[in-house]
């Protein structure tokens, strides 16, 4: 190379070192929201239940989590959490298997885990903790003086593990969740600067894991919802006024209800003709989908066809999946048990209450010029598929990427979409310029 | 005459999205003037440039040279901030050779180059892993040729292309840690490039039309690692299959004027119209698995471009180059993706020659090509971001006059 070729070359070079492409970081803003004391309060879902059970990933990746890691950018303070032990948690975890567990083809089936009963005892008084969900709570247990007395029921271990005072020393009295809320507080001051309320979803999942019995378990009463909302918003404001509020899915964007269809009884034309001989003549079975039969409460614990739109719970799915025809659930001989059925009665019921609990959770939240996040819409758009970089995100069960194993939770990819909802709105709301997460950094369902 | 094309060039709209992946060094005295030859084509590289300039070549020639191009492409991600690609490395490389027949009424020549290409490589782990973590193109065109030169002033010529694309594709598939999808393929194609050159004292003019070029592979190979063993089980996922994808590299309309004011002093004006519409997807289809076709609408729209460039012979021992260019971006809104970053394009490049004999040249030529940032809200994958891409380069060669 002559000395000219060097000169031009090492020009080029250093002309290069200029020509960045990279852009600069962006600018983020808590715009007029202050994050420094967030305060998380619901349910299992605040809480991050996945997989059927409170444990240490679940909960480190659970919404409000996901959420505090982005406020972090934006002055946010620390995230606190009453995190379980790191083993299989509270709850019996499930785990999906492959294999030839029953008598059809390979296929997935869920295995549980046995919980960690030491999870149970209380953790001592480490409070105050900025995510105060608690799995099974309802919107009037956040302000219950008895809830969590004991660590007896999961009605009350789930609080009593962490609550602030179990009672034990005087009235038989506990903290409330509403009241240890206020407690957090750093060196500026005391009570959250910023909440999120996500209550509710218990109030009917109870009546509807029950198949609509309500064996203990039934839809709390509207006057009762509402006055728990306006007492949690009340004290909740007082301290700055801003948070967000969402409403509540509703059954049918969950895949445990929905994930097996009311002709679920899939037969062979061996079984078909074997069920044709020994049922009524008015009665046809035919080969492939079939229509299962139920046992409905009313009028008077008949046998009966179950009609499209009536809801199967997936609980079932061993007993219709695994037996041979002669015990398999939803055929005449064997209905399927009614406490595994929402009919069209019992959905009329949920599908109100949900009405009401929505309408109650929008309006006080727009009443007190809180963001609302609606929810409710979000999962019905899930489940015709919300895409995320190139993955398409559906309420599909196992294949659909955004729930957990049990059906009803997600996971964490579910969790850190469900997080973006929350900082679209924050961001609209509040003029913040919160950055969204990689909703496909965080871990979703492990197949075998 | 000079002033109004300077004129059209300002007034020629500026489009703000985009990005092709034509190399656009096809040979060392080109890339010196920024790719500005077509009016000049004065060395055997004019069988890409305008394959009836060769008719008017004094002697046969030979040219011979490769590039080392280094693209960068950042991302601004709206979850994480600003992402760079890897550093990639492409090497474009051309030989040409003419030859004049007894009556100089017939030129032959032959050329081969790689005119398409594109390399772009990320982390694995980023997070548009299930989108591409490594898309490379490369194209080599074999192109014999043969020019009539009707006069003193006017010919034509005609060249035949064969043309092979070799495509390497990774991406991520979104089960557990990432199942790896690896697709490799070869495909084939073929088209022509057809030319007229005006040849005059001080002046030339020249058109070229270099036609589109299918290129089809119908049996890739796609490759998947890390798949769970139920997925393999259930044949949700195959081991290996075979792939299909056929897309089009664009035709180009190219009218050139030289003009050569003096004996030292070379100039060069091109002005280009690529009809990128060709270019309407890029599709891998999976057999017998559909649900895993990627099918990817680009929707590309056409564009003009420009080159300017300009040569000073300051010895008998060397020459000096320099150009510029610019193009519209072809890529539409909603359609970008960051296997195929780009925009409007303006490019800067200087180059040299140092002539050892009377008869052999080294060249070496230089170029920046900057892509003005895109962004992208609303494209089928919901991947958003902006896009800011540099392409440089380091380009030699030799040429050889029999």
């Amino acid at each position: 190379m002559s000395s000219e070729k060097i000169r031009l070359f090492l020009f080029f070079m250093i002309a290069c070192a200029g020509c960045k492409t990279a852009f600069d970081d962006p600018n983020y803003s808590a715009g007029e929201a202050n994050f420094s004391r967030y305060v998380a309060l619901g349910g299992s879902f605040t809480a991050g239940f996945t997989d059927n059970a409170l444990y240490l990933e679940g909960q480190q990746n659970s919404f409000p989590s996901i959420l505090a890691s982005r406020f972090e950018l934006v002055g946010g303070g620390g995230f606190e959490q009453p995190l379980v032990n790191s083993g299989n948690g509270l709850g019996n975890k499930y785990i999906l298997n492959y294999g030839s567990a029953c008598n059809s083809a390979s296929g997935y089936y869920l295995t549980s885990l046995t919980e960690d009963p030491s999870n149970r005892n209380w953790i001592g008084n480490k409070a105050p903790y900025n995510n105060l969900g608690v799995p099974i709570a309802k919107s009037f247990h956040l302000n219950d003086q008895y809830f969590g007395r004991s660590n007896a029921t999961p009605y009350s271990y789930y609080y009593n593990r962490f609550a602030t005072d179990t009672g034990f020393g005087g009235a038989g009295l506990t903290s409330t969740i509403l009241g240890d809320a206020g407690k957090v507080s750093d060196g500026k001051g005391i009570g959250p600067t910023f909440f999120s309320l996500w209550i509710g979803l218990n109030d009917y999942l109870g009546y509807a894991l029950a198949g609509g019995e309500g064996e203990g378990d039934s839809i709390t009463p509207d006057n009762i919802f509402n006055t728990a909302i306006d007492t949690v918003l009340t004290s909740l404001t007082s301290y700055s006024g801003k948070g967000i509020v969402a409403n509540l899915p509703d059954i049918y964007s969950l895949p445990f209800f929905t994930t097996i269809p009311y002709s679920g009884l899939n037969l062979t034309q061996a079984e078909a003709d074997s069920l044709n001989i020994v049922t009524a003549d008015s009665i046809h079975f035919v080969e492939g989908a079939n229509s299962f039969w139920i046992k409905s409460p009313l009028p008077g614990d008949l046998t009966r066809k179950i009609q499209p739109g009536e809801l199967v719970l997936y609980s079932i799915i061993d007993s219709i999946r695994c037996r041979n025809i002669n015990e398999r659930w939803g055929t005449p001989q064997n209905p399927i048990p009614s406490k595994y059925i929402l009919d069209i009665n019992e959905l009329n019921k949920i599908t109100n209450a949900v009405n009401v609990f929505n309408a109650k959770l929008q309006s006080s939240a727009l009443s007190r010029s809180l963001a609302f996040v609606d929810m409710n819409s979000y999962f019905r758009t899930l489940q015709s598929g919300i895409i995320f970089n190139g993955v398409n995100y559906t309420s599909q069960y196992l294949t659909g990427g955004a729930f957990s194993l049990d059906g009803i939770h997600p996971n964490s990819r579910g969790y850190a979409l469900i997080a973006n909802e929350f900082i679209r709105v924050i961001n609209a709301k509040y003029k913040s310029t919160i950055p969204e997460v990689d909703v496909n950094n965080y871990p979703g369902i492990r197949f075998p | 005459m000079k002033n109004r094309v300077l004129l059209s060039f300002l007034l020629l709209p500026f489009f703000t999205l985009g990005g092709g992946f034509e190399i656009n060094r096809q040979g060392q005295k080109a890339n010196g003037m920024a790719g500005a030859f077509a009016g000049v084509a004065n060395d055997a590289s004019a069988i890409y440039y305008n394959p009836a300039a060769i008719a008017f070549h004094e002697h046969a020639m030979m040219n011979a040279g490769y590039d080392l191009v280094f693209p960068r492409v950042s991302f601004l991600s709206p979850s994480e901030g600003n992402v760079d690609s890897k550093t990639t490395l492409m090497v474009p490389f051309h030989v040409y050779a003419t030859h004049h027949f007894a009556n100089r009424k017939v030129t032959g020549g032959i050329g081969i180059y790689t005119p398409y290409g594109t390399s772009t490589k990320w982390e694995d782990k980023w997070t548009g892993r299930y989108l591409t973590q490594q898309t490379k193109l490369t194209t080599i065109f074999l192109q014999p040729t043969i020019t009539y030169r009707l006069d003193d002033n006017y010919s034509a010529g005609i060249g035949l292309i064969g043309a092979t694309g070799f495509l390497k594709m990774r991406r991520a598939l979104p089960v557990n840690d990432d199942v790896e999808l690896d697709l490799k393929g070869t495909g084939l194609g073929y088209g022509f490039n057809i030319g007229a050159f005006a040849h005059f004292e001080k002046l030339n003019f020249s058109i070229n039309y270099r036609s589109a070029v299918k290129l089809k592979t119908s049996k890739g190979d796609a490759t998947f690692n890390n798949i769970p063993s139920s997925f393999i089980d259930q044949q949700t996922y195959p081991e290996s299959a075979s792939f299909k994808s056929s897309f089009k590299l664009p035709s180009t309309f190219t009218f050139g004027i030289g003009y050569l004011p003096t004996e030292r002093i070379i100039t060069d004006i091109d002005i280009s119209y690529t009809t990128w519409k060709d270019f309407t997807d890029w599709n891998i289809e999976i057999s017998d698995y559909d649900q895993l076709n990627s099918i990817n609408n680009r929707n590309f729209s056409n564009t003009f471009s420009i080159r300017l460039g300009g040569q000073y012979r300051w010895s008998d021992k060397m020459d000096y180059r320099i150009g510029a260019n610019y193009e519209q971006s072809p890529s539409s809104d909603n359609h970008l993706y960051p296997d195929l970053a780009g925009g409007v394009k303006l490019g800067a490049a200087a180059g040299a020659t140092r002539h050892v004999r009377e008869n052999i040249g080294f060249d070496i030529s230089l170029m920046i090509e900057d892509f003005s940032e895109q962004k992208e809200n609303a494209n089928e994958k919901n991947f958003n971001g902006a896009y800011s891409k540099t392409v440089y380069s380091i380009g030699l060669g030799v040429n050889y006059e029999f």
